[in-house]
């Protein structure tokens, strides 16, 4: 037996005739053999169907036996006849609301979608509930932090000494080149414990789940399997691995990753045992030796609590162990949510996204949501005055205000409904593909759980029928028959909620726009600002052994296309290391480099004052200095040049002074530099300005002979203006959002202003008429019109404008790191665009109103 | 005109089917028979409006059947054509060999008389 899902079994109650219990036995045997035959889904499907066919039938019965009191379902089918009716009849409103329910349901379902979606990070680790990772409360420059990182020895007590520990996973990360025949790929490696891959549920495409017992085995995730063997089978091919203390080991491909779900926190890339590490990393394992993070899996019915006070009976030992970090307390972060907690703890492992960004998201869809109920509200009591007859008419014959509200809310209700659904399509065909764009995560349209689903759609659509729906349908259920019908009902002339609401409305626009606008301003700032020095045409290579440097400028004496070299150690943007310079009694942190004469020319910094290395080899600049504008004035010298400052084990004379240059992606971060040139080459960068258009030359003669010198490291140029491409990227789906946002709201209070003044018009067609006939002129009835508006819209743009100026300062320092002075010229155009757009919106109206024809409103009746 | 009771194809189908079906005739065996045998699809509410119908006018009488425990328990209601039923399929039946008697010979070409 297999019985259909309980609610059509409730469906078929409603419109089963309760005399005919055979007709559901048909039903359930029907069901039963379909079932066995389609399967569960497709039977459901065709039993919903199959239950609406019974209409009739409950219809034919239902007529016969008039002992109940009312029929239902005749009443609701006559209200969503009705509705269906006045619908068609005012195809304008009706456009606007669904219009405007539409676009808002779609921006809140893709709001939800994304907290959704980050409420429910890692869900395919099946052990999810029970994994937890260790970290540590520790003390650091008397701060209390949050550290990722744990003792590797806590892991080995952890599994061996408690019986409620399941499992334990270190996990620690490292660098290493792949090499495979000549090609040579610098890659991120984890090294991890066996059980790994049966704590966590990392897809498999090939292999088993213990590979990672055995030392030689290495396991691969899909794109590095096809970046290195193509469309070749990976598996038991060999691997070479040079890992960073120059030990190189052979590694077998036992097991390749399949296709990662979207939303884990941490993929592993090459995995290999985490003996490796041990046993060729680290020193002589002690407390001190950290692991990237340690996972434990808890057994079942664990209390948290004991395994918590077991962790942290070993502080004692950690703490005299490793001197360098003072642990206050172990703590277990569980899995669950680890992701979003990412910038709480520092050097997480986990990293998701920030909670507070998604509510940020989901608040917007709820604002807008909030906006289209406005506009419906407006609209749903401006029209619901032209239908005073049918409700006098309605109560006269026996309704009551009861059902004249559940007339109103049910017409709402299907509004509501079919903006859902077209919602829905919107946030599944433009929205949420417009969203993935932009956003760092890809987001599918996918639920949690079907529960989330309903409720979401369920709560959407009852709140909003319910939040837009009931003032109108109370509002309008209001009035008196005999009053209506002796013709005293005033309409309403001055709807202070309405303005009120459309001026709130005006406001959030202005708000959005003037916001949006500024941002955008100060973007288009951030990215075309300098960075100090030419940031195109330069590309640095890493180079392993100072003697490099010589050869490759050699071979790029010879070479086309390449302009200038240099070498050094450190690089600015790249490598920026820090050491402390002394001056009397002035000492502070200066970020350092070590250059070849020729570096700073090739970077095309300016200099301000004195002069650069000298690159004549001869030449003795062991003793110089050259320092940034910062480095001066937190000196406080007048004259910088000749000054001498004890720096790196010598007193050094400054020869030179250059403008501050852009270190990070943070503009607004300027640190004193100092560059040094010392005889003893120590180079780990080698720095290449080029031409463009021989790129492609440069980079194979260079390629060859850096093979050649160093068959085992990565032929890898990084691109200098490529240095921050994250932080644009970011830049400019942020500005797109707001953008977007913003579009939105204009729009939205565009539909409700058009909504509330058709409506307005509507009502004073007659007032118009006369006026038109007494010899008013078409100019004076728009000034009339706009009259009634024009506060409202002054209001919004006066209370929006320092709203939006004040609140986006914020966002714009925490995104852009550094903001514009303050300029006129984006608040002009946000509010001449927002003003446009509503006189556009408005037009038409008005030149209906001004064109109306006194004979045709005044005749009727 | 005398009043005559019309019966609808349908209604002539399903009271046929009854008979085709003889003691077995309830509501699915009758909605997949015809299925089988007309190649159609009958809705599960057509049909049984149908047979609401057909009894009404008293071509048909019912009888519910045994409660058993499949079907969730719900019994079976076996229909059977009543005698004013079966008067009316034989007019029906009649009427319409009249009508093809009275064709006249070479009119369907694709049937001619023989």
């Amino acid at each position: 037996m297999i019985p259909p899902p309980k609610i059509l079994l409730w469906l078929l109650d409603r419109f089963c005739p309760p005399s005919r219990q055979d007709l559901k036995g048909d039903f359930l045997e029907l069901y039963e053999s379909r079932a066995s035959e389609w399967g569960r889904a497709r039977a459901s499907l065709r039993f919903f169907w199959d239950v609406f066919t019974v209409v009739p039938l409950r219809f034919l019965m239902g007529t016969q036996s008039i002992t109940t009191s009312l029929n239902p379902i005749g009443m609701i089918q006559h209200f969503i006849k009705l509705a269906v009716r006045v619908l068609l009849k005012n195809p304008a409103t009706s456009l606007i609301s669904i219009l405007g329910f539409t676009v808002a349901v779609g921006c809140t379902l893709t709001g939800f979608l994304y907290a959704d979606f980050l409420s429910d990070l890692d869900s395919s680790h099946s052990n999810r509930d029970h994994i937890y990772q260790v970290v540590s409360h520790v003390e650091e420059e008397s701060q209390e932090k949050i550290y990722g990182p744990s003792p590797i020895l806590l892991g080995d007590h952890l599994s061996s000494e408690h019986s409620e520990v399941a499992g334990v996973v270190r996990l620690k990360y490292g660098q290493g080149n792949v090499r495979l025949d000549t090609k040579v790929f610098r890659e991120r490696i984890l090294f991890a414990d066996p059980a790994f891959l049966s704590v966590f549920d990392f897809p498999l495409q090939q292999g088993g789940r213990a590979v990672l017992g055995q030392k030689e085995n290495v396991v691969l995730n899909k794109e590095l399997a096809i970046k290195y063997f193509g469309t070749d089978d990976p598996v038991s091919k060999t691997i070479s691995i040079k890992l960073d203390n120059g030990v190189t080991r052979s590694f077998k491909v036992m097991a390749i990753f399949d296709d990662m779900p979207e939303n884990l926190t941490f993929r592993p890339g090459i995995v290999l045992s985490i003996d490796n590490y041990l046993a060729v990393l680290a020193e002589p394992v002690d407390w001190s030796t950290e692991a990237s993070a340690t996972f434990v899996l808890l057994k079942n019915n664990a209390a948290l609590s004991s395994v918590n006070s077991l962790l942290n009976s070993y502080r004692e030992t950690q703490n005299e162990g490793n001197s360098d970090l003072a642990v206050l307390s172990f703590e277990l972060f569980s899995l669950n949510g680890l992701g979003n907690k990412a910038e709480w703890i520092d050097q997480p492992i986990a990293i998701g996204n920030s909670e507070s960004g998604s509510y940020v998201i989901a608040s917007v869809g709820v604002l807008i949501l909030v906006l289209a109920c406005f506009n419906y509200l407006n609209l749903a009591v401006s029209s619901g005055t032209g239908r005073l007859k049918e409700i006098a008419i309605r109560k006269t014959l026996g309704g009551n205000r009861r059902l004249i509200i559940f007339q109103f809310l049910m017409e709402n209700i299907i509004i509501v409904g079919g903006a859902l659904l077209l919602g829905s399509a919107l946030c599944y065909f433009l929205l949420l593909p417009g969203f993935n764009a932009i956003a760092p995560v890809n987001v599918p349209f996918k639920f949690s759980s079907p529960e989330r689903a309903m409720l979401l759609y369920l709560s959407i659509w009852l709140l909003v029928s319910l939040l837009s729906g009931a003032y109108p349908a109370l509002y309008i259920s209001k009035y008196q028959p005999s009053i209506i019908f002796k013709g005293k009902q005033k309409f309403s002339q001055n709807n202070y909620l309405s303005k009120t609401l459309l001026g709130l409305q005006l406001m959030i626009t202005f708000t959005a726009m003037v916001g949006s606008l500024i941002f955008t301003d100060n973007a288009f700032y951030v990215k075309n600002l300098g960075w100090g020095y030419d940031q195109e045409q330069l590309f640095s290579l890493r180079i392993n052994e100072p003697g490099h440097f010589e050869s490759l400028s050699n071979i790029s004496e010879s070479t086309p296309g390449i302009l200038s070299v240099a070498g050094s150690q450190g690089h600015i943007g790249e490598e920026n290391q820090s050491a402390s310079v002394d001056f009397l009694d002035k000492q502070f942190k200066t970020l350092t480099y070590d250059v070849s004469p020729g570096y700073l020319e090739t970077l095309k910094v300016t200099l301000l004052k004195g002069r650069f290395f000298e690159k004549n080899k001869a030449a003795n600049e062991e003793n110089s200095i050259v320092v940034n504008e910062e480095f001066v004035e937190k000196m406080g010298w007048e004259e910088a040049i000749g000054q001498q400052v004890f720096f790196q084990g010598k007193n050094r004379n400054v020869i030179g002074v250059i403008a501050n240059v852009r270190h990070s992606y943070a503009f607004g971060d300027s640190s004193p530099m100092a560059f040094t040139s010392s005889k003893e080459l120590r180079y780990n960068r080698f720095v290449v300005r080029y031409d463009k258009k021989q790129l492609n030359q440069v980079n194979s003669a260079l390629e060859t002979a850096f093979y050649k010198l160093a068959p085992d490291e990565p032929y890898n140029p990084v691109y200098q203006n490529e240095l921050y491409s994250g932080f644009y990227y970011n830049l400019e789906a942020n500005n797109a959002l707001t953008l977007f946002m913003s579009c939105m709201t204009v729009l939205l209070s565009c539909l409700g202003l058009y909504g509330l003044m058709a409506f307005r018009l509507q009502v004073r067609l007659k007032e118009f008429g006369i006026r038109l006939a007494l010899g008013a002129t078409g100019k004076s009835i728009i000034w009339l019109v706009v009259k009634e508006y024009s506060w409202m819209v002054i209001l919004g743009l006066l209370l929006g404008i320092p709203l939006g100026t004040t609140l986006i300062q914020g966002a714009v320092v925490d995104l852009l790191t550094i903001s514009k002075p303050f300029s006129f010229q984006p608040v002009i155009i946000a509010t001449v665009l927002t003003l446009l757009a509503i006189t556009l919106t408005v037009l038409r109206e008005l030149f209906k109103a001004a064109r109306i024809n006194p004979a045709e409103t005044l005749r009727s009746e | 005109m005398t009043t005559r009771n019309n019966l609808g194809e349908f209604e002539e189908i399903v009271m046929l089917t009854i008979g085709v079906l003889g003691e077995e005739a309830y509501g699915l065996a009758i909605k997949l028979e015809i299925e089988k045998r007309l190649e159609r699809s009958v809705s599960m509410g057509a049909l049984h409006t149908g047979l609401y119908r057909l009894e009404e006018k008293g071509y048909l009488e019912s009888r519910l059947g045994e409660a058993t425990k499949v079907r969730g328990g719900k019994p079976k209601r076996f229909f059977r054509v009543t005698a004013s039923g079966q008067r009316v399929l034989k007019e029906a039946m009649e009427d319409r060999q009249k009508l093809w008697k009275d064709i006249p010979a070479g009119v369907f070409s694709l049937f001619p008389k023989s």
